[in-house]
């Protein structure tokens, strides 16, 4: 009986670490804190625009 | 000892990961997509956008377009201009077809490829040309700049959140958001996933499962995009034209306007752009390159390979050079040969109007050194009007 709320104990711990490392690591807590914040991503290279 | 961290430690972590992934794919909750529903008219069956900036009215016009099974859209670049004789203008204007044209600048294959991957639901029999440069091939592909210009988030959206896309096109554009991404200063949310997509098979077991995870947690964050356009029932009137009259009015017009070179350019392009301080003519050269690992070639084969799955009506137009100006034009033969036999081997129509010396050279294909001129257009208008005339309404 022990062993088995050990493990059940463990397995909820382990849920609470895989789920806070994908959620909180992976994911980036900034987006998932602000969904609707649109990135606006430009471009860091000025292409000129040329003739030939 | 060993069977105590089996049992404590390896099963409870085996079961946890389990759960997590599970409640990945198949949570309702975390499943949940946000709808948004863009709705609006179809205005546009004549003339072009640059690119889809201008926000939902472009996007409507532009899917409304592909959508329209009587309508013609055309891709392009820097070709496009305000001459009537431009297809989206002339087509529409003198011949009934309705069409439309999207592009300016540095729209190149990848960029095509993501906007038509945006439209896939209603690419089936649509009718679409695209107008190929060869000086594209001379680039090392699809500048970041003009990706990010072009591909717009709600296209992006549209790519990923359509299941019935190969995942090859997904990880396709995910590889070029990854080897450009020194270059871009934030990925948006579409961006991270698609790249997700091409890394999830590149890497390592370790790495795909985070790829894989961080894949649906961001996708999660994504709206649907849906768009419920009406497209126009605008008829446009139908006349007979004399092509050749046309077009041979307008290339002695065109050649008698020059007044300051014998290169076929017209004056105000050729005295801005091809005379040195000094008063010598410039010249240009095409230096001899590679087809191997040719990144524009690569991203022509998958918007054929693509083009070719979803059975559209799709002809290509291979514009020239001017050999008057570029020396060694011959070095684009071998990148010639191998569109039109990619094109040929796949069944689409093309107008090829490359050609490698002066003696092939009709003066006026070209205005300047590589833009269509009005007698050029004229070329690719008797193209596409053989091909989609039967369409007229």
């Amino acid at each position: 009986m022990k062993t088995g709320i050990k493990i059940l104990r463990n397995t909820f711990i382990y849920s609470l670490l895989v789920a806070g490392f994908l959620f909180l690591y992976l994911a980036d807590i900034d987006t998932l804190l602000h969904p609707d914040e649109e990135i606006q991503p430009q471009s860091k290279v000025e292409f000129i625009y040329q003739q030939f | 000892m060993l069977r105590k961290v089996l049992i404590y430690h390896l099963i409870p972590f085996t079961i946890a990961c389990l759960g997590i992934f599970f409640l990945l794919d198949y949570s309702s909750i975390l499943g949940q997509k946000k709808s948004v529903i863009i709705a609006g008219t179809q205005t546009k069956i004549r003339g072009y956008d640059p690119n889809l900036l201008a926000g939902d009215s472009a996007e409507i016009n532009y899917f409304s377009s592909i959508k329209n099974k009587q309508q013609l859209t055309l891709f392009g670049s820097s070709e496009f201009s305000s001459t009537p004789y431009c297809s989206h203008y002339f087509l529409p204007d003198s011949l009934g077809i309705k069409s439309y044209g999207l592009g300016h600048a540095y729209h190149q294959n990848l960029s095509i490829l993501c906007e038509l991957l945006a439209a896939d639901e209603y690419l089936e029999n649509s009718k679409i040309c695209i107008i190929l440069s060869l000086g594209w091939f001379n680039t090392k592909g699809t500048n970041t700049s003009a990706f990010i210009e072009f591909v717009r988030p709600n296209l992006l959206q549209k790519i990923i959140n359509n299941p019935t896309i190969d995942l090859k096109h997904k990880q396709y554009i995910g590889q070029y958001i990854n080897e450009h991404k020194n270059e871009i200063s934030a990925l948006s949310n579409e961006m991270k996933v698609l790249e997700s997509c091409y890394l999830t098979q590149q890497s390592n077991f370790l790495n795909k499962l985070k790829n894989s995870a961080l894949e649906k947690i961001q996708g999660t964050q994504n709206h649907e995009l849906k768009y419920e356009t009406q497209l126009s029932s605008n008829q446009l009137p139908f006349t007979t034209i004399d092509y050749a009259e046309i077009s041979t009015r307008l290339q002695k017009e065109f050649v008698e306007s020059i007044t300051s070179n014998p290169i076929y350019v017209y004056d105000e392009y050729y005295n801005r752009y091809l005379v040195e301080e000094d008063g010598k003519e410039k010249h240009g050269n095409v230096e001899p390159f590679k087809l191997e690992n040719n990144q524009e070639l690569n991203d022509f084969r998958q918007l054929i390979q693509y083009l070719k799955s979803k059975n559209t009506d799709c002809s290509f137009v291979i514009q020239p050079v001017n050999p008057y100006y570029y020396d060694h034009v011959e070095n684009y033969n071998p990148l010639c040969d191998t569109l039109t036999s990619l094109l040929e081997k796949n069944n689409f129509p093309y107008l090829n109007l490359h050609v490698s010396n002066k003696e092939d050279y009709e003066p006026g294909i070209l205005k300047d050194v590589m833009h269509l001129g009005d007698y050029g257009w004229m070329k690719v208008n008797y193209f596409l009007d053989s091909l989609y005339h039967e369409d007229r309404n």
